[in-house]
């Protein structure tokens, strides 16, 4: 054990300037985040701009850890017959588990101590920073899985440089091979399952290879077999990629019909559509409206986003003609405004309902006022849009010959919950467990169109949904999106237009966005009309609302006839 | 016993036979000198006895365990300092020293103090720093501090100026004078070689020519001057170089044994003036390499 602790120190000293850049580069990272959270930096457009240099920082790191790898291996080579430790008493297993240790210093100590001072700060708590350290970890990992096997097989860093250019890109050609084969294609159309699980499959398989072949490598130190074995673990990789038959995804739940909430409560779903297709004319998207019934007025229905666990895309639509005919797009569901109405409900807030038909004339009416046509709304029930682009002639020949259509829609059953709620002051801080919302800039002035109220949230990375695996929601079956803000007016008792997400970038196992929450006073139903209220302004909250997801299914329909109706593609509800 | 046992080790690179069908044996506490002209087959024999390289047949024992098996506790006791090695060269002296110490039970601090003087070596110098004489002096005393049951020399001094030479040489006794240890140097500076060697294994395209002890060696080999009438006397089959010139021929006596062997060269040439003249390790070499390449070119022409 001492020797091996011996002979690390001695690596670590030799590399003892490189690791000064290292430490550097990796300090950089909680640095800027530091300006974003605790300084001014991120209120003006300086926040684009520190997440941009983050993403250089990101592809920085990822380039100087490559080269680090071959600097500790190379310092005592295993190919060649004369390297200084070769003849000396080191076993080649020491001197393996002495590079497993200096690498594991230099990737695994070093980061983690230097992020551990930036994840306090963010006020991680116990289980937030295991995560974090396991995310760093396997960053970190990757980078020297990918460059160890390179390195173990050569004894120069240009040497190095070049077959690690030469793997890459063959690597590269080989997943692009598989991408564009007609024959792949046809297989796992839509079916972007298969397409996640083997590009992680083949990303596993490549990196435990090669960690394989290098510690086969300083086993046997014979050069022509190991790199064999290297050939053969790489065409391993590619065929998993192009051939791996199954999927590590859960199969959605069937289509149901009776959903048992987490309360016992028995929820029971018919959808059917509205059976309209609107047609953009300029943008050719269509969007056919779909009806849902039995969802509570407490949750939401919405669309899987999260492709990569359930596989397939959130909706996919098939219309099908007498003659054979067959067109297959994708699409999305828009909530309409049932997310809203369920968020204000966790809110404890009044929403009156208005009567679904007078509100739609009534706002038809402004938008005639405006210039603009009207938009159709299905009347009653709950509803939602499925968005896709179709062809310019589908409606005239929709018109002409109505298709069977057929849709099926990955749906999750969404509970929103008031997480947290605090006065909306400038220096406010908003804490729900480990993720800390800072209120940076108040401003409602309608003149300064660049100040509104701003938020800089940090949220732990592998709690936020969509974060650097994917595999979260698979881990975690509860939050699965990341809270969504309402400025409140308690006194008046409604919310204004909740955000719509931001801008930002990873620091350290730390999301940090930027989310600019709007500053129009809300519109409110009065009287038969939608009226903005000005008064609005004073004794403002900032409440989060958590998403709970209670169920993930998919429901699918057919409709045998559609209405279409031209639409000019403007906007206008409020 | 032997230090070191080979048999029919035999190392091809692609086509080239680098090393055919060794047979070798080194006896413990002998300077053996492995002797041969460049591309001979030396510094390929030694990176199998040392395990950096694999045979491609035959096998070898080192210190009583084969050379593919070789461990740390073998390695402990033997050192190896060869042209060819990479040296750490971001070390310096002295953390060279620091780095070997630990890995050798038996390491003297008291002789690497001794030979640190000895070599005069600049301790806080980088080797990458340091002239070859004076890396290869630190890569001798990294390899002699911890007393090395068996030592193996590469080409130790090729490159070198005679007075590194010297201290490379005094450096090898005085090791050698404090206890029983084995060297296996290899070299074809000839001259350096002799004053340290005391057997003698002569390699040549690969093969291994001949193998005793120095003094044997010396002793039967002569220069052979005749100055005879002109007589047609043909040459003996252990009479090698064989010139003739007139009244005047010359060859090399490889079996000579005194008094019988100027006797039987008496009958050969009766009356004739002959002068025996004992020969050096080099003029052996020489010899020896020319003999045997001699009916090669004479069946290539």
């Amino acid at each position: 054990m001492s020797l091996l602790v011996h002979m690390i120190r001695t690596d670590l000293r030799r590399l003892r300037w490189p690791l000064v850049g290292w430490f550097v580069l990796l300090a950089t990272t909680p640095a800027l985040g530091w300006l974003l959270l605790g300084t001014d930096a991120g209120v003006g457009r300086w926040f684009a701009t520190i997440v941009m240099w983050r993403y250089g920082l990101l592809f920085v790191e990822f380039l100087v850890g490559i080269m680090l790898v071959p600097l500790v291996i190379h310092g005592d080579p295993v190919v060649g017959d004369s390297a200084f430790w070769m003849s000396r008493p080191i076993s080649p297993a020491r001197l393996w588990w002495s590079k497993v240790g200096t690498l594991a210093a230099i990737f695994g100590l070093l980061p983690v101590l230097v992020l551990l001072p930036w994840w306090l700060y963010c006020g991680y708590g116990v289980t937030e920073i295991a995560l974090a350290i396991m995310e760093t970890l396997a960053w970190q990992a990757v980078i020297v899985a990918l460059a160890l096997p390179v390195a173990t097989l050569t004894s120069a860093f240009m040497r190095f440089a070049l077959w690690l250019l030469v793997v890459v890109t063959a690597m590269l050609a080989s997943s692009v091979f598989w991408l564009v084969t007609p024959e792949y294609l046809a297989r796992t159309a839509y079916d972007l399952t298969y397409l996640w699980t083997r590009a992680w499959l083949a990303l596993g398989v490549f990196l435990i290879g090669g960690v394989a072949v290098a510690a086969w490598q300083y086993r046997t130190r014979r050069f022509s077999h190991s790199a064999v074995l290297f050939a053969f673990v790489f065409t391993l990789a590619v065929a998993t990629l192009g051939y791996w038959p199954r999927r590590f995804t859960p199969a959605p739940t069937p289509d149901v019909d009776v959903i048992a909430g987490p309360r016992g409560e028995q929820i029971r779903l018919s959808f059917d559509t509205a059976q309209v297709l609107r047609v953009n004319a300029q943008q050719s998207d269509l969007q056919v409206s779909l009806r849902f019934n039995g969802v509570p007025a407490d949750r939401i229905l919405s669309e899987v986003w999260d492709i990569s666990h359930e596989g397939r895309m959130p909706a996919e639509h098939v219309w099908t003609w007498g003659s054979g005919l067959r067109l297959g797009r994708t699409g999305w569901l828009s909530q309409g405004s049932q997310a809203r109405q369920a968020e204000w409900v966790a809110m404890g807030l009044p929403n009156p309902p208005p009567d679904p038909a007078v509100a739609i004339a009534s706002l038809n009416e402004r938008r005639r006022k405006a210039g603009l046509a009207p938009i159709f709304r299905p009347t009653d029930g709950r509803w939602g849009e499925l968005r896709v682009q179709v062809p310019r002639a589908f409606p005239t020949r929709v018109q002409t010959e109505p298709p069977a259509y057929h849709v099926r829609v990955h749906l999750d059953l969404i509970r929103p919950t008031l997480a947290g709620e605090c006065p909306l002051e400038v220096g406010q801080t908003l804490r729900i467990g480990s993720t800390i919302a800072r209120v940076k800039a108040v401003n409602f002035d309608r003149h300064q169109s660049n100040q509104m109220p701003l938020l800089i949230e940090s949220v732990p990375m592998l709690l936020a949904q969509g974060g650097l695996w994917n595999l979260v929601p698979m881990l975690r079956a509860g939050q699965i999106r990341p809270h969504r803000y309402y400025i409140v007016n308690r006194a008046r008792g409604n919310a204004s237009d909740r955000d719509n997400g931001g801008i930002g970038a990873r620091f350290g196992s730390v999301q940090i966005s930027r989310r600019e929450l709007s500053k129009a006073a809300p519109w409110g139903w009065r009287d038969g009309e939608w009226v903005q209220q000005q008064d609005w302004f004073r004794g403002l909250t900032l409440a989060a609302i958590a998403h709970e997801r209670e169920e993930r299914f998919f429901k699918e329909v057919s409709v045998e006839h559609f209405t279409v109706v031209q639409d000019a593609g403007t906007r206008g509800a409020p | 016993m032997n230090v070191i046992e080979t048999h029919a080790l035999s190392r091809r690179f692609g086509r080239t036979e680098a090393v055919h069908e060794l047979t070798l044996e080194v006896p413990a506490g002998s300077v053996t000198a492995l002797l041969g002209s460049n591309g001979a087959g030396k510094t390929t024999t030694l990176k199998m006895l040392m395990n950096l390289l694999r045979p491609t047949s035959g096998s070898a024992t080192v210190l009583g365990v084969p050379s593919e098996r070789l461990g740390e506790r073998e390695r402990a006791r033997i050192g190896y300092v060869s042209e060819n090695q990479d040296l750490p060269r971001w070390m310096t002296v002295r953390q060279l020293l620091d780095y070997c110490r630990p890995f050798y039970p038996t390491w003297d601090r008291d002789l690497e103090r001794k030979l640190l003087a000895q070599f005069e070596l600049p301790e806080a110098r980088k080797l990458g720093a340091l002239s070859r004489g004076m890396l290869m002096k630190a890569a001798l005393l990294s390899s002699l501090a911890y007393r090395p049951q068996l030592l193996v020399l590469d080409e130790p001094f090729s490159g070198l100026d005679p007075l590194v030479r010297e201290d490379f040489i005094r450096g090898v006794l005085e090791v050698s004078d404090a206890g029983e240890w084995t060297v296996l140097v290899s070299s074809h500076d000839i001259e350096e070689v002799e004053r340290l060697a005391d057997h003698i294994a002569l390699m040549d395209a690969g093969r291994l020519e001949l193998r005793e002890p120095a003094e044997a060696l010396q002793g039967r080999f002569r220069r052979v001057e005749v100055t005879h009438g002109g007589e047609n006397v043909g040459p003996a089959p252990e009479w090698i170089g064989w010139e003739r010139a007139g009244t005047l021929t010359r060859f090399v006596e490889t079996r000579f044994a005194g008094a019988a062997t100027e006797r039987t060269w008496q009958e050969r040439f009766p009356g004739a003036t002959i002068n025996a003249q004992p020969m050096s390790l080099r003029e052996i070499f020489v010899a020896l390499v020319r003999a045997r390449r001699k009916p090669a070119n004479e069946s290539a022409a």
